[in-house]
């Protein structure tokens, strides 16, 4: 790739040869410190000293166990989110609308927890979470359907599709809890109303460390396997690597890219399911948070590895913690936390980036 | 006439020394020294990826050399882009053209022609084409829209182009490649009325043939750097061939007779339109028997990829029938091709028969995947299908033999062996080979028409789509000869006539 500066001088891109896979670890890891000590050093020219920011960050994160046990809370999201994200992109799909999903498989998985239990008053809770479960999932999948079937069909672009949809869910959710699902004893706090038990994802240790989090860790387990050792697997790599080739294979392309960027959009679905039965026990706005762009960053920086996105999203939670701390004990501005998560990601993509391409700086003839 | 030749030879009209021309740590130009007469056909051979290409690039501004020296006429250059090469008289015919398709010659030959005033007397441009096509034999219709035009004629058009802009030397990237038999003559015939002329010509190209009937002189590249420049006149074909590929080569294999059996593919009546809605196949009727090869001869474009498309189920046709071994294909998908036993090396080795981003026995499995001593219970079979890929890597040679390496590392005629494996190994009735040799060495080449022979002499069906005549000629049973989507004629290959072959390829009923 060729950029040309001015009538002199020219800038190219340079693919490298593939890196050590030492390197490929370290580089990282040096970036993160690198964009920490960035971080902090904006923060000092704010006054803060910087032993103060790093210690904040860190107690907030990892401080106590109340605090640890919140940063597994706030990564079980981004994991499946990252992990739908990292599906559909394995068939070329860029689902940039995981937000969407989760919040549609919040949606439907809410419909049921709060209107089944009025049919079954009795019916038990081994029963109803897999249908909440089940719910959930299908809202995720029916959700991203609209902007696959545009796709294979009609060649609309699902970057700008799936956007839109965050959009559309959002304010469908809005809805629903100022309107037909309001708690009528909230005092107008607006969400719906409080799940009853049955329909309350189990918990561990006394924390808000909640079931889903198995499912999320077995999915990327699974994913792992299905993407190296399946058959679907195979299909998945000819498909997204040369769709051309995979026709030729005599392989039905619409049909797979259909079923695969679905259960991306289940997955994203799941995670809304595990929001409103395991954490906040109703539909309310604490969903809105820009979960579908996060994802897309976690999904790069875990090179569309299943299982590293689960480092990656733990990591990310950490950052998200205990930047809220930087908020809290510091009365730092919220932009000031965003530029701060902004500032790591941003130095941890370009090492990521510099580790695959070097920069030429050469003369015009 | 003679002696007025040779004292032309005494100018040289260019000369390159010490060319290099790096592409990300590949030496395309190594050191390379090279020098053309005024009035002198030169031809520069070599096989493909030798870097002849991008030597004349440099030579017409197209790339810049990253070392080395240009002089034209005795005086040192800089050639910066091809508007600069124009202005020394160096133009360039590259291998794809470079002709608006919406636009009519005459107004394809002031385009970007910056000597031009800005008022043009379209009127007075008509006239001056008419007239230089007239003196150097390049017929072609002034008013007609590129698009219209066989690639023969737009061919005479990027001519007319660089003559009307005052080129003196002209270089021909591979020119003859989309020209039927005829035309080529009707071609050669012009470089030798501009070379009389004093014109210096260079024509790139990898055959033998071509530099015996119309150079001058030779020069011969080989991975990039130069290995001689020789009169052809002092050397055999097999003294070329040999500089060419740097070992000693055989240059015409000996395909034995074979004994036709029963008819395994049968079109009917197949009628198909392309892309663009044009009807590309028009009724096209043929039949391949088993333990054959039949041919099809033809200019590109005249139908070829539609009737490869239709077999293979990529393409669903307007009417007609497609029948192998006595069943009727109903649906047309490649998935029911492939189940109907039809094996395909495509035109486009890499956008279709190959992923090269995966690894070798990734690729060798791409037809078979779904069986199941490969993915029973929709869990692969490593270990079946590395035995597998092991088998067919020794089976064909194909280097490197480690089946895990990626298909991009390899070689083009590595990555050929790979389709070729594949194709041939899996469970099929007959074979579509397009363009089989395209683009390969002449190892690489030999190996694949061997490959195709051995099929044949098994009992194999082969449809054999090239627009290498020599190919066609050497390899077929029996040559169908396609244009313009309709077959004109089919001939057996023992008593083909080149001749009338190039007539019927050009649309004129023998
Ligand atoms: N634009 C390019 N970028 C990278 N590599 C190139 C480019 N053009 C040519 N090459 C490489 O340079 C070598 C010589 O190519 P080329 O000059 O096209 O050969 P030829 O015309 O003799 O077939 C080949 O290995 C080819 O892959
Ligand atoms: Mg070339």
């Amino acid at each position: 790739m060729n950029f040309i500066l001015n009538r002199k001088l020219r800038i190219s891109l340079i693919r490298k040869r593939e890196s050590r896979k030492i390197i490929k670890i370290i580089t990282p890891i040096i970036s993160l410190i690198v964009a920490f000590f960035i971080s902090v050093g904006i923060f000092s020219l704010a006054g803060v000293p910087p032993l103060t920011t790093i210690r904040v960050v860190i107690f907030g994160a990892f401080g106590s166990f109340h605090n640890f046990s919140e940063t597994i809370v706030k990564m079980i999201p981004l994991l499946l989110t990252g992990l739908s994200v990292t599906l559909a992109f394995k068939v070329r799909f860029f689902n940039i609308g995981a937000e969407g999903q989760l919040i549609f498989g919040a949606i439907t998985a809410s419909g049921i927890a709060l209107f089944l239990p009025n049919i079954f008053p009795d019916i038990p809770r081994i029963v109803l979470l897999p249908i909440l479960i089940l719910a959930g999932m299908i809202g995720g999948a029916v959700w991203i359907l609209i902007p696959v079937l545009l796709k294979s069909y009609y060649r609309v672009s699902e970057v700008i599709t799936t956007i839109m949809l965050n959009y559309v869910s959002i304010l469908f959710m809005q809805y629903l809890y100022d309107g037909p699902w309001k708690d009528q004893h909230g005092w107008g706090f607006p969400g719906s109303a409080r799940f009853v038990e049955s329909a309350l994802m189990p918990r561990f240790f006394g924390t808000r460390i909640h079931f889903t989090i198995i499912l999320a860790l077995g999915i990327a387990i699974l994913l792992y396997w299905l993407l190296r050792n399946s058959r679907l697997g195979y299909e998945i790599s000819v498909i997204g690597l040369n769709e051309r080739a995979a026709q030729y294979a005599g392989m039905n392309t619409k049909k797979k890219l259909i079923i695969v960027v679905m259960l991306s959009g289940s997955i994203a679905g799941l995670a809304g399911v595990g929001e409103v039965s395991g954490v906040h026990c109703r539909l309310f706005e604490g969903l809105i948070a820009g979960y579908g762009f996060t994802a897309t960053s976690i999904a790069w920086l875990a090179r569309l590895n299943p299982l590293a996105v689960i480092p990656v999203a733990f990591f990310i939670a950490a950052l998200s913690l205990g930047g809220d701390q930087l908020q809290i004990q510091l009365a730092l501005p919220v932009s000031a936390v965003q530029i701060f998560i902004g500032i790591i990601l941003l130095i941890i993509l370009a090492g990521d980036f510099f580790l695959r391409y070097s920069i030429k700086i050469s003369e015009r003839e | 006439m003679l002696s007025e030749k040779i004292v032309e030879f005494e100018n040289i009209a260019c000369e390159m020394k010490g060319i290099v021309k790096d592409f990300y740590g590949a030496k395309a130009n190594d050191d390379i020294n090279f020098s053309v007469m005024r009035g002198e056909i030169h031809a520069l051979l070599g096989e493909n990826g030798a870097g002849k290409s991008t030597l004349m690039k440099i030579l017409s501004g197209v790339y810049a050399a990253d070392r080395g020296e240009i002089f034209i006429n005795g005086e040192q250059v800089k050639i910066a882009s091809p508007r600069t090469a124009i202005d020394y008289g160096i133009g360039m015919v590259h291998q794809h053209f470079s002709l608006v398709d919406v636009l009519t010659v005459t107004n394809n030959i002031i385009l970007g022609d910056n000597s031009r005033d800005a008022w043009i007397n379209e009127k007075k441009v008509i006239n001056e084409i008419k007239n230089v096509a007239e003196k150097y034999g390049l017929n072609v219709n002034p008013n007609a829209y590129v698009w219209q035009l066989s690639l023969g004629e737009q061919q005479r058009v990027e001519i007319l182009k660089l003559l009307m802009r005052g080129a003196d030397i002209l270089i021909f990237d591979e020119p003859t490649s989309v020209l039927t038999p005829q035309e080529v003559e009707g071609f050669f015939e012009t470089l030798r009325i501009l070379s009389s002329e004093g014109k210096s010509i260079i024509i790139i190209t990898h055959k033998l043939n071509e530099v015996f009937n119309i150079a001058d002189k030779v020069t011969i590249l080989r991975k990039g750097k130069k290995i001689a420049s020789v009169y052809p006149k002092d050397v055999t074909k097999h003294d070329l061939a040999k500089m060419m590929v740097g070992k000693e080569v055989i240059l015409d294999i000996h395909k034995p007779k074979s004994n036709p059996g029963k008819p395994i593919l049968i079109l009917e009546n197949i009628s198909v339109k392309n892309d663009r809605g044009i009807l590309a196949l028009n009724n096209v009727n043929l039949d391949i028997k088993s333990s054959e090869i039949l041919g099809i001869a033809g200019v590109s474009g005249n139908g070829q990829t539609e009737l490869a498309e239709v077999i293979y189920g990529f393409r669903t046709p307007l009417s007609g029938k497609v029948i192998i071994n006595g069943n009727e294909i109903e649906k047309f998908s490649t998935h029911s091709a492939i189940t109907f036993g039809v094996s395909h090396i495509p035109e486009d080795r890499i956008g279709t028969g190959l992923i090269p981003q995966l690894s070798i026995k990734n690729n060798l499995i791409l037809k078979d995947y779904r069986q199941k001593r490969f993915s029973g219970r929709g869990t692969l079979n490593s270990k079946n299908i590395y035995e597998y890929s092991m088998n067919l890597i020794n089976t064909y040679n194909i280097e490197p033999s480690n089946p895990d390496k990626l298909i991009m590392i390899l070689s083009g005629g590595n990555q050929q062996k790979v389709v070729l494996a594949r194709e041939m190994t899996t469970d099929h009735n007959i074979l579509i080979a397009m363009h089989p040799t395209f683009g390969l060495d002449v190892a690489g080449t030999e190996f694949v028409r061997q490959k195709l022979i051995e099929h044949c002499s098994d009992g194999g069906a082969i449809l054999l789509i090239s627009e290498d005549l020599d190919e066609i000629m050497q390899l077929s049973d029996r040559i169908a000869i396609i244009y313009q989507g309709e077959i004109q004629d089919i001939v057996d290959a023992q008593d083909a006539n080149i001749e009338s072959i190039g007539l019927m390829m050009a649309g004129e009923k023998a």
